[in-house]
């Protein structure tokens, strides 16, 4: 029996995933089915994620269970094995798991019931080669929702409130490539996968909803299409326009605009900035006049041509759920291609750029970034009487500052 | 002489400046056709998903001028649709702009919506 724990950035929840030989239909059918180490050598074999043979087959119970005298034949033997299985592992492979999943209370505002594990955030973790991974599903916001009227809504509660919400969750996937492609699940050997059916089932192995499966045709399409950051924009403001245009632009929908020489401190390649209210988003904790919700502030840079290379447009905001800011920003620019998260996140698309270029050197470094920031301010108790949001988009001009750095 | 025509108009149609979205380019925002339209700034909870959406997208501020939506540096062209204007944007998101009283309320097609009020600044 293997045991394993559904978590949620990095934190345990309630839920276990129990791959098991337990009496229930689904748990027999995942036991049979399910191979941690032959799910891990598709994506290998599909990505190209570096993994050290060697020290997996030292770790291996075939070596471990090998005299001294052995154990390099061994050793030798079971690399060879394991770089066979990663070598002809099939990505059109379909693998099955069952994960103990819980169902939430009903939604009201939007008449529907979420699936835990496929909410954002959430994944399996498993171990294979003697490393851990992280299995996230990139269809999972497709999959998540059980809509239903509210008649029907009380009788499936009463259902689910006599269950403890619990019920064993039984997906059929495929594994599509590396990391999360909404960004909220980050670290080392993320492995995206792809629902292709699931069902929930109760104690007794009955089916108590099955999902509606569609494939993620937005996200797969973005991800054709190479992303470029000279046609990208953020909240409608591209780079490579005339930093005259650029300034008129910013006249017209927010106000006075400021243009002058680029500091010393900025990138080489910038000669001059423009701003609107540049300072104007930032709240300093206990002065009187800080911002309000609605504050939108903006700074670009211009290379020596009077053409706009950076550009950085924040906007205050009053509290709100951050998977908000997350799903219209994978709506827009298709699967995350690095992320940083926390209390505040931030997330990031394009190549790698100059640190000198980027908003938060804590990352992303990519042309494109995103960044959700908690504004905080204090009362004279010591108490935050606030609960804004900072949201930031930073965009620059990769292609033209590879260039100009050489 | 043919050459030369051909080039003019491969000139031209590479300054419009289309990215290959339909509907979409790059464009100054003019400096005084139209009229701004930004969301309320009071931004109450329900409103807050909109707001973030439209702001991403760029719609958070816009100059409406006719058929075209000005959203940062890019023109949006609308299409005549229920009473309001009808905009296609990425992925295929859509939003809906209808008059609603003095204000005009902003839907996207993926439901959430909110309030725009024009904007009052000195003489813009």
């Amino acid at each position: 029996m293997t045991t394993t724990t559904l978590l949620r950035h990095g934190r345990w929840v309630a839920a276990l995933a129990l791959v098991s030989t337990a009496a229930a239909p689904a748990a027999r059918a995942q036991a049979v089915g399910f191979d941690s180490t032959a799910v891990a050598a598709v994506y290998h074999h599909l990505t190209g994620d570096s993994l050290d043979l060697r020290s997996a087959a030292e770790r291996s119970p075939a070596v471990q269970r090998a005299t001294n005298f052995d154990r390099p034949d061994v050793i030798t033997a079971e690399t060879t094995r394991l770089r066979s299985i990663v070598a002809n592992a099939n990505p059109a492979r379909e693998f099955v798991i069952s994960v103990n999943d819980n169902i939430s209370e009903y939604d009201h505002e939007h008449g529907e019931f979420s699936i835990g594990l496929f909410q954002p955030g959430y994944f399996v973790p498993m171990e294979a080669f003697g490393q851990r991974y992280q299995l996230v599903f990139a269809n999972a916001e497709n999959v998540r929702a059980i809509p239903m009227d509210k008649a029907s809504a009380r009788d499936f509660d009463a259902r689910l409130r006599a269950t403890g919400r619990g019920v064993t969750n039984e997906i059929h996937f495929t594994v599509t490539g590396q990391g999360d492609p909404a960004g909220a699940v980050t670290g080392e050997h993320v492995i995206r996968a792809q629902v292709v059916s699931a069902r929930l089932l109760d104690r007794q192995g009955h089916v108590v909803f099955t999902p509606a499966v569609t494939a993620t045709p937005t996200l797969k399409s973005v991800a054709a299409d190479a992303f470029d950051a000279g046609k990208a924009d953020i909240a409608g403001l591209h780079v490579g326009v005339s930093a005259t245009d650029f300034a008129a632009t910013l006249e017209r929908l927010f106000g006075p605009v400021k243009s002058a020489p680029a500091g010393r401190n900025v990138f080489a390649g910038f000669a001059g900035t423009i701003e609107m209210n540049a300072d104007g988003c930032f709240t300093y904790p206990g002065r009187r006049y800080n911002p309000r919700p609605g504050a939108v502030c903006v700074t670009a840079y211009a290379d020596k041509a009077g053409i706009v290379r950076s550009i950085r447009i924040e906007r205050l905001f009053k509290g709100f759920d951050q998977e908000v800011f997350r799903k219209a920003l994978t709506q827009k620019y298709g699967p995350v291609a690095a992320a940083r998260n926390g209390a505040t996140f931030a997330l990031g698309w394009g190549p790698i750029i100059d640190t000198a270029l980027v908003y938060d050197r804590s990352g992303p470094h990519t042309a494109l970034t995103a960044h959700y920031i908690v504004e905080s301010d204090y009362t004279l108790t010591g108490g935050s009487d606030r609960n804004d949001v900072r949201l930031v988009l930073n965009l620059v001009d990769a292609a033209w500052a590879a260039k100009a750095a050489k | 002489m043919r050459i030369h025509v051909l080039m003019f108009i491969a000139i031209v149609v590479a300054g419009c400046g289309r990215n290959g979205d339909g509907g979409k380019e790059v464009a100054r925002t003019p400096s005084h056709a139209g009229d701004v339209w930004e969301a309320d700034k009071l931004e109450d909870a329900a409103a807050a998903p909109a707001t973030v959406i439209a702001f991403v997208n760029g719609l958070h501020v816009v100059v409406l001028d006719g058929s075209d939506v000005y959203a940062g540096t890019t023109r949006l062209s609308t299409t005549s649709e229920s009473g309001g204007r009808a905009l296609t944007l990425s992925n295929g998101l859509g939003a809906h702009i209808v008059p609603a009283g003095d204000a005009m309320e902003l839907r996207f097609s993926s439901g959430e919506r909110m309030t725009m009020r024009k904007q009052k600044r000195g003489g813009k």
